[in-house]
């Protein structure tokens, strides 16, 4: 028996459609002696297909579970929450609540602000995934919108007013943040307890 | 207003659903659009658009047996419909009514 491609198979598992005759089918192509790269490009488009599909059967859980996940971000930006993170030593001494550490020097490099937004979106995932009752579709979808909301608000006056090497943490910023959204997003889809009702039940 | 003909690819689904009878699942309904049909199918493309015949009753389907070459997956068998039946005729009417009488398209193929 063949095995066909694992990233595909488990990406088919979390993104495919819920009801299980199409990969089936899939499955039994590949062991005719289809190719991997077909099997890539069917997977692809059995994801596409299935997204759509969900998308447009619940548009408002969608659409709910996108705008808590989008400003969740969007208040952690713009309500200074990470900028209070990745000043925290400035934060503490102007409050008056713990001076030492700005007196002594001791702050968070500028570089921290990759690792702090590998956290947000991967919180910012797993939030997008609970809102919409664990569904790792709507998780892809946020992914997606997320990277073009983030990128129209955020990312674009980094690319033109910031110079090197901010602009390079920007575009690295930018490149990956997707990643940790839909992992923070899948991880709350696997984790979630059975008694729940799944969104496509 | 509700839709009153068929795509062309749906038509084409419908037509391979009917030549192969009561084995009509995903699998063999691909490969006659790919064979009969010369056109390269996508099987997440012919599941959405079995979804939507379904959904407007144009198709039916049934599940099979689980077997281990589909992953313990069961194959979802595809009928046509009475409704399915009288809409490939009226898109078929639709059609030849469109074709008829334009000159370029008189004797022998394109």
């Amino acid at each position: 028996v063949r095995q066909p491609p694992k990233i595909a198979s488990a990406l088919l598992r979390y993104f495919g459609p819920p009801e299980a005759s199409s990969v089936g089918d899939l499955l039994e192509e590949f062991q005719s002696g289809k190719s991997c790269c077909w099997y890539w490009r069917q997977v692809i488009a059995i994801i596409a297909a299935s997204t759509s599909t969900e998308v447009l059967r619940h548009p408002v859980i969608t659409m709910r579970a996108i705008a808590v996940g989008s400003a969740f971000t969007w208040i952690m930006w713009h309500g200074y929450v990470m900028w209070a993170v990745l000043n925290y030593d400035e934060v503490l001494f102007t409050t008056g609540l713990l001076p030492w550490f700005y007196t002594h020097g001791l702050t968070v490099p500028r570089t921290a602000i990759f690792p702090a937004t590998v956290v947000l979106y991967g919180l910012s995932g797993w939030i997008v995934a609970r809102a919409s009752r664990g569904s790792a579709t709507v998780v892809l979808v946020y992914a997606g919108v997320s990277e073009f909301l983030f990128f129209a608000d955020f990312g674009m006056w980094r690319f033109i007013y910031d110079p090197l090497p901010h602009s390079l943490m920007a575009i690295l910023t930018v490149a990956v943040r997707p990643i940790p959204a839909l992992f923070g997003g899948l991880w709350a889809v696997s984790t979630r307890h059975p008694a729940e009702r799944p969104l496509h039940a | 207003m509700a839709r009153q003909h068929l795509t062309d690819f749906e038509l084409m689904i419908l037509f391979a659903i009917l030549r192969i009878g009561d084995h009509a699942y995903g699998v063999p309904i691909a490969r006659e659009i790919e064979q009969t049909g010369k056109r390269t199918v996508l099987l997440g493309a012919i599941y959405t658009a079995l979804d939507r015949l379904e959904e407007n009753g144009l198709v039916t389907s049934t599940y099979g047996d689980p077997t281990p070459e589909r992953g313990g997956r069961a194959k979802r068998f595809f009928k046509v419909t009475g409704k399915g039946l009288k809409a490939v005729k009226e898109t078929q009417r639709a059609f030849t009514a469109l074709w008829s009488g334009i000159p370029q398209l008189k004797g022998g193929t394109a």
